[in-house]
């Protein structure tokens, strides 16, 4: 068969294919079509002469070959696409996927024409490089210079390639000042003059700048810098970026988070932080106002959670809602009917605390959780009572799969006996049926439960450490002096506080009926609360967010003036019910996109109300350091006088009044809040040093020298001061009728072993002689990662196994976790910490 | 030598009542065993504290104090409505 000669132009030189059999023919457009598509993806990007990077387009050269063929009266391009191809192979083979320059590009496509015959469009080619070469060295003056040469006849323009910007969207784009302008424009309603011009001056500092690779979020901070210059401030802001710098990221994939001390470290962690830090600053900058968010900066408040914007902070339940229309969520891949069993009942408490973690800042609560599953636990032997309490505490503190990698943050309100407001109530059972009896029938199991739940608490994990969640509350109430076993009861809890420390004591004096949700927040119930108790799935309660107040600096601010004093507490506290207002306006915002938003969980409604119960939500106003505040304003700390621990109650009693006073005027339940402040006292410390040196420095505790301080946890008295136990919660008990949210004293037991006796006698004077509203124990531990055993007290080496490998354990604020896990300020606070015998 | 003190708030009729009692009585007893009576309104910050120190947390309150011991304490029991706690110092 004769070749076949295919003229590339009628200059004469030809280039042939041999196709001796049809089948090749095929074969071979085959193999050209898989040489295409392996060249196009071999290089992506192409080093220009001044060292600028571009994308590399294979059709670039192909037009290059085409316009020097065409100048020679050339006419067909697929020759030159073949052309351009046999171009990449041969750079690739050169070359290998390291980046060609346009240089090394040039020279193959001279050879590749000259090796194809190709010889006037290989003239016409070298005689354009020459004269693009020559132009190069006269100085580009305004970016029209490089337009200008746009539609040269010949060669690959660099101009079309200028400038290629790094978008967020992972790729490589062109230069496109339009993109700037319409950004303006669009985010920040910059007019577009200004745009324009903004846009302008930027294209002409990046020409004039050696930047080699440019990134969307840097031409968006020289947009905004500009955009300053100009005077558009508040553009600027709209037009913000956020992210974080390189440094942090590192830091964050590599390091421990200390901000919290149950996050875990592990990438799902890792991951929370990092969106964490992007929430936080779309927080500050978008749902909070400038003075809100500024005071937060500036540390007069604390805006707790910034890093869970879009959620409301705690939530607490009871298990009757899930009792009753099983586990049934939006979104969710599949739907379970009310439970039948118990293990089932449990999977979907677990299941669901999960999913709300997902959708609240802090805790999970969950109300008398063994009263509500008693109706599920008649006739289970004493083995199978146990498992059910082994699955329980296990299930939430093994959930190291969750939000962040972190143990959902759970509560688990606990009754000896069936509290007056559940009495009468209709117990739910199997299925979600009414079982036609009342819970007050129940009370047996809901005491065998409570019971072997404390019999796992005493136990710890498998190691023998104690479990740091779900934290057993339980309540007593004047009903529980009455019930039968209370005694026995007392004590074995009393025995786990001694040995474990897990037991709450909260103290439900009176006859008013008292809940207590998450985050330790308890309130006592009002009539509508009481109606609610009779259908108790309806019982949902929210803290919305939490605000804290720095005390301290109050008093360091107002040097001994009282009406300056309160006028400053004023402005602070203003602010927080600003801030209150305007996240609340936020997760409204939210919530009202229903179903399609991202709180479409809380929107549910299954009994006629929204999952999150708005009307019932409640505002935290959190207070921290009033010792400092005391001893900044009057020279003397809390415990020091009678007049400063006045004093301190005045302050207290004033912001009470005051929050009494901004829910009537917004419709809003504002409540104090004693404030878990893990971050914030070792902040607020910190900002306070640095803007009142001595002033501060004279207040804060902890440890100068090595930058390690904090401030007093809300309205406790100094916590290394050798004060007797009871007198410590007596005295602070005397602050809990003001305090609605989180009201709580520790007694810190480290290494003593106290006798279960003495515990339950500290308990009951506590109840009877004092107004404290709860309180816990918390002895210390070393748990030995070498030989897997927990030794009381802290050491730095294990006392079995002299391992150096052991991790302290103990409560950080409300709850226990690794201390290796904690920031400066809660370090230089436990080492503070008075411990005692009791 | 009895020191009275009526916890209370303006808004409350018991507290009122409580009052007038404690006067009525001390006009029996006479001068020279009551030496003064306070009402301390549970409403002002001055007041809410004392009540807290005192560790008082319902009104009416009537505490009775000779010299530094305190004698006898009556506390209001009664059934709160939502509007009681809401008009109470503390709830
Ligand atoms: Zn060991």
């Amino acid at each position: 068969m004769e070749p076949v000669k295919t003229p590339l132009s009628d200059d004469g030189v030809d280039t042939t294919a041999t196709n001796d059999i049809d089948t090749l023919t095929s074969n071979s457009d085959d193999v050209q079509r898989l040489h295409r598509k392996l060249a196009s993806r071999m290089f992506q990007l192409v080093r220009k002469r001044d060292g600028q990077i571009v994308k590399f387009d294979r059709e670039n050269i192909t037009t290059a070959i085409f316009k020097a063929a065409q100048s020679v009266g050339g006419t067909r391009r697929e020759i030159a696409e073949q052309l351009a191809d046999d171009v990449v192979l041969n750079l690739f083979a050169d070359r290998g996927s390291t980046l060609p320059t346009v240089e090394e590009i040039q020279d193959i496509i001279e050879k590749v024409l000259i090796e194809n015959g190709h010889a006037k469009t290989a003239k016409a080619f070298i005689l354009y490089r020459h004269e693009r070469s020559k132009r190069r060295g006269a100085p580009k003056t305004r970016p029209e210079v490089d337009a200008a040469t746009k539609d040269r006849p010949l060669g690959i323009d660099p101009t079309e390639l200028a400038l290629f910007v790094r978008t967020s969207g992972d790729e490589i784009a062109q230069w496109d000042k339009q993109k700037m302008v319409q950004a303006m424009v669009r985010e920040a309603g910059v007019p577009e003059a200004i745009a324009k011009t903004v846009s302008d001056e930027v294209e002409e500092t990046v020409l004039h700048s050696n930047v080699r690779v440019l990134t969307v979020s840097l031409i968006r901070e020289m947009v905004n810098a500009k955009l300053i210059e100009h005077g558009f401030e508040d553009a600027r802001k709209k037009h913000a970026r956020l992210g974080v710098p390189l440094y942090d990221a590192e830091r964050i994939i590599t390091r421990r988070n200390r901000e919290n001390a149950n996050i875990p470290h592990n990438p799902e962690a890792t991951s929370m932080t990092l969106a964490e830090s992007i929430n936080k600053q779309y927080g500050l900058l978008r749902v909070f106002s400038e003075d809100v968010s500024d005071a937060h900066a500036r540390g007069d408040i604390h805006l707790h959670d910034l890093g869970f914007i879009n959620r409301p902070y705690c939530s607490g339940q009871s298990l009757e809602y899930v009792k009753k229309f099983g586990l049934n969520l939006p979104n969710a891949l599949s739907i379970a009917k009310p439970a039948r069993y118990p293990e089932t009942l449990l999977a979907h408490m677990v299941k669901f605390s999960a999913a709300l973690q997902g959708h609240f800042a802090g805790a999970i609560g969950w109300d008398a959780v063994n009263i509500f599953f008693s109706p599920f636990l008649v006739g289970l032997s004493e083995r199978e009572m146990k498992q059910m309490a082994q699955m329980l505490v296990f299930e939430y503190s093994q959930q190291s799969v969750a939000r962040g990698g972190q143990a959902i943050f759970s509560d688990i309100n606990i009754y000896w006996e069936v509290p007056k407001h559940f009495e009468t109530v209709e117990a739910i059972g199997p299925g979600g049926e009414a079982t036609g009896k009342t819970y007050s029938e129940y009370q047996k199991e809901a005491q065998r439960f409570a019971w072997a739940l404390f019999d796992v608490y005493k136990e710890g994990d498998g190691t023998g450490r104690p479990f740091f969640f779900p934290k057993p509350l339980v309540h007593i109430t004047e009903k529980f002096f009455s019930t039968p076993g209370h005694d026995d009861f007392l004590n074995h809890i009393s025995d786990v506080a001694a040995e474990k420390g897990n037991t709450y004591f909260v103290f439900d004096r009176g006859e008013t009926a008292k809940i207590s949700e998450c985050c330790r927040l308890s309130f006592k119930l009002e009539k509508s609360d009481l109606e609610d108790a009779k259908r108790p799935w309806r019982m949902r309660y929210s803290a919305l967010q939490n605000v804290t107040l720095n005390l301290p600096r109050a008093g360091i601010l107002a040097a001994g003036d009282d009406k300056k004093l309160f006028s400053i507490l004023d402005d602070f506290f203003d602010l927080a019910i600003k801030a209150h207002i305007q996240k609340k306006n936020f997760i409204m915002s939210l919530l009202n996109l229903k179903d399609s938003g991202p709180l479409a969980l809380l929107t549910m409604e299954k009994d006629g109300e929204p999952y999150l119960r708005m009307k019932r939500a409640t505002y935290l106003i959190g207070i921290l350091g009033l010792n400092e505040l005391v001893q900044a304003y009057r020279g003397e700390q809390l415990h020091e006088t009678d007049d400063a621990f006045k004093f301190g109650l005045k302050v207290v009693a004033y912001l009470n009044l005051k929050a009494k006073e901004a829910s009537r005027k917004y419709g809003l339940r504002f409540v104090l809040e004693q404030t878990p402040a893990e971050s914030a006292a070792f902040r607020l410390s910190r900002l306070d040093l640095d803007r009142y040196g001595k002033k501060a420095e004279a207040i804060v505790k902890g440890d100068l020298s090595k930058h390690k301080t904090y401030y007093t946890n809300s309205t406790f008295l100094n916590v290394s001061e050798p004060i007797n136990p009871i007198e410590r919660v007596r005295l602070e008990g005397k602050y809990h009728d003001l305090i609605e949210a989180g009201a709580l004293s520790h007694v810190w037991i480290a290494d003593s072993r106290p006798s279960s006796d003495s515990i339950a006698n500290f308990v009951l004077k506590t109840f009877k002689h004092t107004r404290n509203a709860q309180i816990a124990f918390s002895p210390e531990f070393t748990s030995c990662n070498a030989c897997d055993k927990v030794a009381r007290g802290l050491s730095q080496t294990c006392p079995f196994c002299g391992s150096m490998d052991v991790d302290g354990i103990t409560r950080v604020t409300g709850y226990f976790s690794k201390i290796s896990g904690w920031n400066d300020g809660k370090r230089a606070e436990l080492a503070d910490r008075f411990r005692s015998d009791i | 030598m009895i020191k009275v003190s009526v916890f209370g708030n303006k808004e409350c009729d018991a507290c009122k009542a409580a009052m007038e009692k404690i006067v009525h009585f001390s006009e029996r007893w006479g001068k020279a065993e009551v030496t003064s009576i306070d009402f301390v309104d549970m409403e002002t910050p001055d007041g809410l504290a004392e009540g807290a120190y005192r560790d008082v947390y319902d009104i009416p309150t009537v505490i009775l104090e000779d010299g530094e011991d305190e004698v006898a304490r009556w506390i209001k029991k009664k059934e709160s409505t939502d509007e009681d706690i809401r008009n109470k110092g503390i709830c």
